[in-house]
């Protein structure tokens, strides 16, 4: 279901994917161009449901082929590149639309592109084009937190993955939000932090995957159900283990940026990521 | 030319330290160009911990650009290359030390003494104390020279095993100790071209608490038995000499063919006629086709792939030492791209992806939106892969015996063991090791290398002072033997040697 709010702002529901496009050019907002983007949209989201096995194959089981549909290599290319070898090509499908997208209607003219795939988000910036994301500190919640961007920073994507989202998490952060040059990279590494923030804990209930989803593309791995109240020192220890990656991640110049949530308390790097909306 | 950006200079020094040239001094707390000296080489730049120090495309009038290494040095008239070997006079650059054309030291000085022991000392069994004569004193008399060999196997108290595996895979760090059932027996050598070595024993560790299970190691390795060993915070390492080693768990079965520089060197036309960019992934220099000299010299552009790793020069990169391909730690092809400048790339741009053994490939290509996939490696493209793979030697484990004979093997030839050791770097005395030729370290003592696979098999043994045993064969003129105080009262002629046998 394609609806059209405001001009150069359209809404798209298929599915297991909520879009939110936007785009405008130098004359203002583009709206039948941003129409047809969220069609383009729904023909990628057909290839990875074609492709749909092949996506949720572990790492180590992909092989390559001329077959298969850009998304879907988009989406290979960036778990590969996080280096986390527990992830399937499905950690990247939301940013990976919304860079397919966004790349769409910057081909067609745009010079400001939003693509917002249920939280895993593509920028397209040309020249003088600004932008800010709000950033909330759990699923469902008001942004507290703020990320500026130009179109010099490079950014092109932000993903967040956390607790409550609409995939699972192995780790206890409310959301793990990731700034990278494409959305597809952000998306995976905001998984793959996610899932590092772990901390054996009474009050950490685990399920089986399969037991929660019985379709989901990671049988047979543990992931966080419910997270009760946790001690301080269980608090920093996962905050610890999350930023070690993320500063890990940073230092190879695959993230821009990263900052972690966890039950009121953050941690970011680079320092000032992102900053607090007063 | 290099530029030094004075705000940020913390006038530490360390760069004119290390200038080769002499082209940096320091005034007022601030390093600075001191004149025309200056190569642009780049060292300054590399080493200055407050990155002040920046190189920019320009060259000084006049200058000449070396193309002798990667480093391109801008040299101006009248100065020399960073490397002192090149002067530019009047605009051409110079080799400034004539050609060579001969050694003094070279050639045989003893050719009358034969390569080849006349027995061995395998079996021979040792005499103790030192004073006896040695077991065997043979002559015999070839090529109308008589001829003695004195042969003994000797324990040897100084004595260990160098070993070479021919290896990509990082095994651990230089100086690392290496382990056998948890007891200490060496450490990790300074790497040698293509392969890790490890250093085993030596009078330390056989005099210390786990000497024995390091007489056994070295006498294990020496007679190609297979020895497990572990490195200190690195890897397993399953090895026999002869035999491909197994590096935790894993078979390597190639050794590189060069760095990852010098294999874009060797097939950068090959390669060239086949993709529009490589990055061949290794442990010491990662290799950036299009970028680098040799791709240059075969026509072709830097295609705006940055590939993972610390750039050194142009097409040369520094990676991160682990498990991965090459023995870097990049895990996949995918890995080994960190972006693309697509203000210099095209969409459909092919990158070949593979290892300085060609044992792993993959193909990447760009996307327009400047993205990498991976895609399959097309067979014109795998053959170039499998060229590379069949210029690379067969990864093997190999061993050098390492000892020095001192008392007992020297007194067993002579009343004047001095006279022995000066004989022997003197060449009038050959030393063999089971019948194998020894490399005799310079200086004093007779300290020599053998390589284990040339011995007469399973020629080693140990005993529990402890000390490795090892057969010793000295070969020299009767009349050399007489000179330096041989026993020639124990000759035996080798006829009635071989009739006891």
């Amino acid at each position: 279901m394609i609806e059209n709010s405001k001009p150069g702002i359209v809404r798209l529901d298929y599915g297991p994917m909520q879009l939110t496009i936007s785009a405008q050019d130098d004359h203002g907002p583009m709206t039948p161009i941003v129409e047809q983007a969220a069609h383009y949209a729904m023909e990628i989201l057909t290839e990875v449901a074609g492709h749909k096995k092949i996506a949720a194959s572990p790492q180590r089981e992909l092989g390559v082929s001329k077959d298969w549909p850009e998304v879907l290599l988009q989406m290979i290319t960036a778990v590969k590149r996080s280096g986390d070898k527990t992830l399937t090509p499905m950690a990247a499908v939301a940013g990976t639309i919304a860079d397919l997208t966004a790349d769409w209607l910057q081909l067609h003219g745009a010079t400001k592109a939003i693509v917002n795939n249920g939280g895993d988000i593509a920028v397209r910036l040309t020249g003088a084009q600004t932008t800010t994301v709000g950033i909330a500190p759990a699923i469902g919640r008001k942004p507290t937190h703020a990320l500026a961007l130009t179109a010099d920073a490079g950014v092109g994507g932000i993903a967040t993955s956390g607790l409550g989202g609409r995939s699972f998490t192995k780790g206890i952060a409310t959301a793990a939000v990731v700034a990278a040059a494409r959305a597809s990279v952000a998306d995976a590494c905001a998984t793959s932090l996610g899932n590092v923030t772990y901390v054996e804990h009474p009050a950490v209930k685990l399920a089986w995957a399969e037991q929660l989803d019985p379709n989901t593309d990671i049988r047979g791995h543990r992931v966080v159900e419910q997270v009760g109240l946790l001690p301080p020192a269980v608090v920093e220890q996962a905050l610890h283990n999350g930023w070690s990656q993320a500063a890990q991640l940073y230092k190879t110049g695959l993230i821009m940026g990263a900052a972690i949530f966890i039950q009121q308390r953050v941690v970011m790097i680079p320092e000032n990521f992102v900053t607090e909306i007063c | 030319m290099i530029v030094i950006q004075e705000s940020l200079c913390k006038g530490c020094g360390l760069c004119v330290k290390n200038c080769p040239t002499g082209a940096i001094g320091v005034t007022d707390k601030i390093a600075r160009l001191l004149g025309p000296a200056c190569t642009s080489c780049g060292i300054c730049m590399r080493i200055c911990p407050a990155s002040a120090i920046l190189r920019d495309d320009s060259s000084p009038d006049g200058a000449a650009s070396c193309r002798a290494c990667p480093v391109q040095c801008a040299i101006q008239p009248g100065f020399e290359g960073a490397c002192r070997r090149y002067t530019n006079i009047n605009g051409t650059l110079v080799r400034n030390r004539a050609l060579v054309t001969n050694n003094d030291y070279a050639g045989h000085l003893y050719p009358e003494v034969p390569d080849r022991p006349l027995i061995t000392a395998v079996g021979a069994g040792t005499e103790y104390p030192c004073c006896k004569p040695a077991p065997h004193i043979v002559t015999a008399t070839i090529k109308n020279i008589e001829v003695v060999t004195v042969v003994t196997e000797a324990p040897l108290s100084y004595s260990g095993i160098k070993v070479k595996i021919d290896a990509n895979a990082h095994i651990g760090v230089e100086g690392a100790r290496v382990f056998r059932d948890g007891a200490v027996i060496g450490m990790v050598d300074t790497e040698e071209y293509g392969a890790k070595m490890l250093s085993i024993g030596g009078a330390n560790i056989l005099s210390g608490k786990y000497g024995f299970i390091a007489a056994r190691t070295i006498v294990g390795l020496a007679n190609g038995e297979r020895v497990v060993l572990q490195v200190e915070k690195g890897s397993k390492l399953d090895i026999a000499v002869g035999q491909p080693p197994v590096i935790d768990g894993m078979t390597e079965r190639k050794m590189r063919v060069g760095c990852g520089s010098a294999t874009i060197g060797m097939f950068a036309a090959a390669l060239s006629k086949v993709v529009d960019e490589a990055i061949i992934l290794d442990y010491h220099v990662i290799g950036l086709l299009s970028e680098h000299r040799a791709g240059e010299e075969v026509g072709m552009a830097y295609s705006g792939v940055i590939p993972n790793g610390r750039k050194s020069t142009r097409g040369r990169y520094f990676g991160e030492l682990g498990h991965g391909w090459g023995g870097t730690d990049i895990a996949c092809p995918l890995e080994a791209v960190k972006m693309v400048d697509m203000s210099l790339a095209r969409p459909g741009m092919q990158i070949l992806v593979t290892e300085t053994t060609g044992q792993k490939a993959g193909l990447l290509e760009v996307q327009p939106s400047g993205v990498v996939v991976e895609i399959p490696l097309t067979a014109e493209i795998q053959a170039v892969v499998d060229l590379i793979a069949a210029n690379c030697e067969e990864a093997r484990v190999s061993a050098i015996y390492v000892g020095g004979t001192g008392g007992s093997a020297r007194a067993g030839v002579t009343s004047y063991p001095i006279k022995l050791s000066q004989a022997v770097h003197e060449g009038e005395v050959k030393l063999t090791i089971g019948g194998a030729p020894t490399y005799v370290l310079p200086g004093g003592g007779i300290n020599f290398m053998v390589d284990v696979e040339k011995v007469v098999a399973k020629a080693f043994s140990w005993v529990a002072t402890p000390a490795t045993v090892a057969p010793v064969e000295y070969t020299m003129t009767r009349d050399t033997f007489e000179k330096i105080g041989g026993h020639t009262q124990s000759i035996k002629s080798l006829a009635a040697i071989k009739q006891d046998v």
